[in-house]
């Protein structure tokens, strides 16, 4: 949801399958800058800090040392979150909930486990 | 003598992020609530390890709780040593059932406890990897009795733990580890440094040198590829 909002905030477009693993496309519009490295990224630092490191130059040449800190960063504290959500078997916000119901049945993430959670009671 | 020193790693970091690495230290081995700090050091060692390990493969079955050794001595035990493998490394894997056997076994404050040790330190470990930077050594233990107590306000609900209820506003995420709030606090101090500062509900973020909708990117991709419906 704050993907989709923080884009509409900037007239950006994003294709929110990137997300899941799928193709990052633009439709009509401008996508989020880099979006494709960024999800590389993302996705080689699940698999190890070494495969992500293989992507350090070409993060440096396209958002910039700052920038690579705030990727690390926030795969580092989201490692740390989704460990928090699923430990505690917290609910999705209400008003998450209601706000992103095409998405969540678009991308299939009612199919994760923690999804017990919430779905239930929705 | 700081333990993240800026000069320790090879590009500039925020401060706040440095100042809540150092706090989330300082405190590792210090008595706990529910831990002393021997205790929560071996909690952080262990899910370390862990990490390292990654999950158990499809088929294997974990073992069952209720049939580990759950006598947690000067370190931590086979009980325990199992809650910190499953939070760490197959988080996406637990479910109700086993949540609630492992807080009933081990009662809320001490379950809480470890998942904040272990959702305090993977992120800086996660952090110092991808900056090509060594795992800090864990500090030293202080001796100790754990300080115990519950907080005012908690009650259980509609997560697996105790969590505060009484006038609470804002995500559930932020009160996930309310039964412990010294290291619900560190963490959301955490959160902060390297994820929205003070401005959560701003749509455009000027504190980062990426923008928002990037940030948000590298997020929800790192939510999906560890299955997390949150």
């Amino acid at each position: 949801m704050l993907l989709r909002e923080s884009s509409d905030a900037l007239d950006q477009v994003v294709d929110l399958t990137g997300t899941i693993g799928g193709d990052v496309r633009h439709g009509a519009g401008p996508g989020v800058s880099h979006d494709g490295l960024l999800v590389a990224y993302a996705e080689a630092a699940h698999d190890s800090p070494e495969a992500a490191r293989l992507l350090d130059g070409q993060m440096l040449e396209a958002v910039g040392p700052g920038g690579l800190v705030d990727a690390a960063a926030t795969v580092a504290v989201f490692n740390g979150l989704v460990r928090s959500a699923d430990a505690t078997g917290i609910p999705l916000d209400e008003y998450v909930m209601v706000r992103t119901v095409d998405e969540r049945e678009a991308l299939g993430l009612n199919e994760f486990s923690g999804s017990a959670n919430s779905v239930a009671g929705a | 003598m700081a333990a993240f020193s800026q000069d320790s790693f090879s590009h500039l970091v925020d401060e706040q992020i440095l100042a809540s690495f150092e706090q989330t230290w300082d405190g590792l081995g210090r008595p706990g609530t529910w831990w002393t700090g021997a205790q929560r050091v071996a909690i952080a060692e262990a899910s370390r390890l862990a990490m390292g390990d990654g999950p158990r493969p499809i088929g294997v079955a974990p073992p069952v709780l209720s049939d580990l050794d759950r006598v947690d001595g000067s370190g931590i035990s086979d009980l325990a040593l199992e809650v910190v493998r499953r939070v760490t490394a197959e988080s996406g894997r637990i479910t109700a059932i086993w949540a609630t056997e492992a807080i009933d076994l081990m009662g809320p404050g001490r379950y809480v406890e470890l998942v904040a040790v272990v959702v305090l330190t993977v992120p800086i470990d996660i952090f110092c990897g991808l900056l090509a930077r060594s795992h800090q050594p864990f500090p030293a233990v202080i001796a100790g009795e754990v300080v115990g107590g519950v907080p005012d306000g908690v009650a259980g609900g509609e997560a697996y733990v105790p969590w505060l209820v009484d006038g609470w506003k804002g995500p559930n995420v932020a009160r996930a580890l309310s039964y412990v709030p010294v290291d619900n606090a560190r963490r959301m101090a955490m959160v902060s440094s390297m994820y929205d500062g003070s401005e959560f509900f701003e749509m455009v973020w000027s504190h980062r040198s990426l923008s928002r909708p990037q940030i948000e990117l590298v997020a929800a991709r790192t939510s999906a590829l560890n299955e997390c419906f949150y």
